[in-house]
């Protein structure tokens, strides 16, 4: 197993909120540093940290989404 | 309430404390958090335009490293971490050497972050007094060029926290979890802001052009090894697991968005440096980088730099202080397991607190510093060594992991390093940790950086480890325990008493269940064997 399972969330707390704001933030920010990065040339730091922001911010929102789900089904 | 009838996990249940995941997260991000603010500078300096490369590389081995660590103690949640893994895997001589290696680090740790927090404190010096720290310079002898104000600061700093310490002010988990949150929130507004108001794709992409046409591969090799320190502090994980209550369900989800969030920070705030300053304004302000970078943030830059200063001032600070905390617990445990005299544990009669430890290792802490500043540039000098004795303990930690899936593969392991093989070895299936080799092969490599291009890191660092050996070996010898060989210890009650004192009651029944089925496996295979034996024994007769 990989992690076990805390239990299950019982509000949207304002963490929660945080979370998905960042990873809002986060996948802005990928998206500006790439198109910024290609529209001069393919720097591959900023292609990185592009694409990086990009997955966290969609990693962050798959989490936001998976716990008001899990909130969901609890109500 | 502690009463006479207690059992040794009740007493030790009795450290622990109900931390959440983001309590226990932040306690690991003021710790590992504060490296960034050190090595920003150092690795800039070295690696010119190929920073973001030199984080990325020393960053991917440090995850390798993370969920190495995050394995091991959500397994074994005891505060000794490193040394206490080796000696579980590879005796008592090799957790020696770990601990020798981290101790190395924590009084390093003690130096170069108060030396770091020194120079986040000289950020107000020109604006505050007029006065700037390269003003005061003295020479002794041939030595020159010795900053004397910012050491007599980082003397008083260490000695503050000494006394401290001694005294026994604990860093409370609350105090933790405000200041990672803050700092959180700044670093990421810094990065925000960064990129979005000043950062010049253009500058980025000239200065990387630049560096890969003209810097050569040893200064790469010297920028990717010091970029190891900016992730060092992994130990806090096993120290929180130690005070945690549940370690198995906290520890590597905290452990693991600590390593993420790092990463991303390390990577991020030298692609957005590099694309805003000049590598050549961090080689040259290399005690204050990420003020220098959130300094120039337009409409942000004049409350943002003072701000991180300060901010940045006192993380490292309390970054100095768990190299303190850390070398009297790692002693402790040492001592415990009769790795090093029980002397150091001597608690003060009035402060509960293990005075000599604190003392000693602090004074050491502040001897580094003053050898340090005698040196061309003192961070660096420090950078150096720091990246020695944390490879080098990494490296004995990777040997231990593999090592331990086949030795100890019954103990439960609520997380496993993904990536592994099945392998048949005894009888039974172990999954042998594929990026536990890989991670080792990293390690090794950085070693070997540190070693081919690190000046003084490749002769202080192996003679530390070589004076605490002879140590070892005299005190070892008096006390007629063996040098190479192990002490006998009953790992399996050690382990139940662990998981319970941690209320991990449901590991512990799978534990021991995993005990039973095995001793009833050896029984079975015993009585199969046993009338073979008859035969031979009669036939012998």
């Amino acid at each position: 197993m990989i992690f076990r399972k805390l239990p299950p969330p019982t509000k949207f707390t304002i963490t929660d909120k945080y979370k998905l704001l960042l990873g809002v933030i986060a996948i802005a920010l990928g998206v500006v540093i790439l198109w910024r990065t290609l529209a001069i040339a393919v720097s591959p730091p900023a292609l990185m940290v592009g694409f990086a922001f990009l997955g966290f911010g969609v990693y962050r929102l798959w989490l936001g989404y998976s716990r008001l789900k899990q909130l969901r089904e609890k109500r | 309430m502690a009463t006479a009838g207690n059992t040794g996990a009740e007493k030790k249940s009795e450290l622990r404390r109900d931390v959440t995941v983001w309590g226990s997260y932040t306690w690991g991000y003021a710790d590992v958090g504060a490296d960034i603010y050190a090595a920003l500078g150092l690795v800039i300096a070295a690696s010119q335009g190929l920073a973001p490369m030199a984080f990325a590389l020393a960053g991917i081995i440090y995850i390798l490293i993370g969920l190495g660590y995050t394995e091991l103690s959500s397994t074994y949640p005891v505060a000794g971490g490193g040394h206490y893994f080796a000696l579980r895997g590879l005796g008592d001589f090799w957790g020696f050497v770990a601990g020798a290696a981290l101790l190395l680090d924590y009084t390093i740790d003690i130096a170069l972050f108060a030396v770091a927090s020194a120079g986040y404190i000289n950020f107000f010096l020109p604006a505050v007094f007029g006065i700037n720290v390269s003003q005061f310079v003295i020479a002794l002898g041939p030595l020159h060029g010795i900053k004397i104000f910012w050491l007599i600061e980082t003397m008083v700093l260490i000695l503050s926290l000494m006394f401290i310490n001694i005294r026994g002010v604990r860093q409370s988990s609350r105090l933790n979890e405000i200041l990672g949150a803050i700092d959180l929130i700044l670093e990421t507004t810094v990065v925000l802001m960064g990129f979005l108001l000043a950062w010049h794709p253009q500058l980025l992409a000239s200065q990387w052009n630049v560096a890969i046409h003209t810097l050569p591969i040893s200064r790469f090799m010297y920028g990717s090894s010091l970029a190891i320190i900016s992730f060092v502090g992994l130990e806090s994980i096993s120290q929180a697991a130690q005070e945690t209550r549940r370690p198995a369900t906290i520890i590597p989800r905290t452990s693991i968005a600590l390593i993420f969030t790092v990463f991303i920070f390390a990577v991020g705030f030298s692609t957005v440096g590099l694309g805003i300053l000049p590598w050549q304004q961090f080689a040259n302000n290399i005690s204050d980088p990420v003020a220098q970078i959130a300094k120039s943030i337009p409409y942000l830059g004049f409350i943002a730099g003072p701000f991180t200063a300060v901010l940045g001032a006192t993380i490292l600070l309390i970054s100095a202080n768990t190299g303190v905390m850390g070398a009297s617990r790692l002693t402790l445990s040492m001592s415990q397991l009769h790795l090093v005299t029980g002397w150091l544990d001597k608690i003060h009669p009035k402060f509960h607190t293990p005075v000599r430890t604190i003392v000693i290792f602090s004074l050491m802490g502040a001897v580094e510093a003053l050898l340090a500043f005698l040196t061309p540039s003192v961070m660096d000098t420090l950078g150096n060594m720091y990246a020695f004795g944390a490879t080098l303990g990494y490296m004995i930690v990777f040997v231990s992991l593999i090592v331990l899936r086949y030795k100890d593969p019954y103990s439960p392991r609520p997380y496993k390093m993904p990536v592994n093989a099945k392998i048949k070895y005894r009888g039974n299936v172990v999954d042998f940790p594929l990026f536990g080799i890989l991670g080792f092969i990293g390690v090794s490599f950085i070693l070997f950086e540190v070693i081919f291009t690190h000046a003084i890191g490749r002769i202080a660092g192996p003679a530390w480890v070589v004076i605490c050996l002879v140590y070892y070996v005299l005190w070892r010898k008096r006390n007629k325990l063996p040098i190479f060989g192990s002490i006998k210890h009953n790992w399996e009650q050690e382990q139940i008493d662990v998981l319970t004192g941690a209320e991990e009651y449901d590991l512990v029944e799978a534990y021991k269940n995993a005990l039973a089925q095995r001793d009833k496996k050896v029984k079975h295979d015993i009585s199969k064997a046993a009338p073979t034996d008859k035969i031979h024994d009669n036939r012998q007769i």
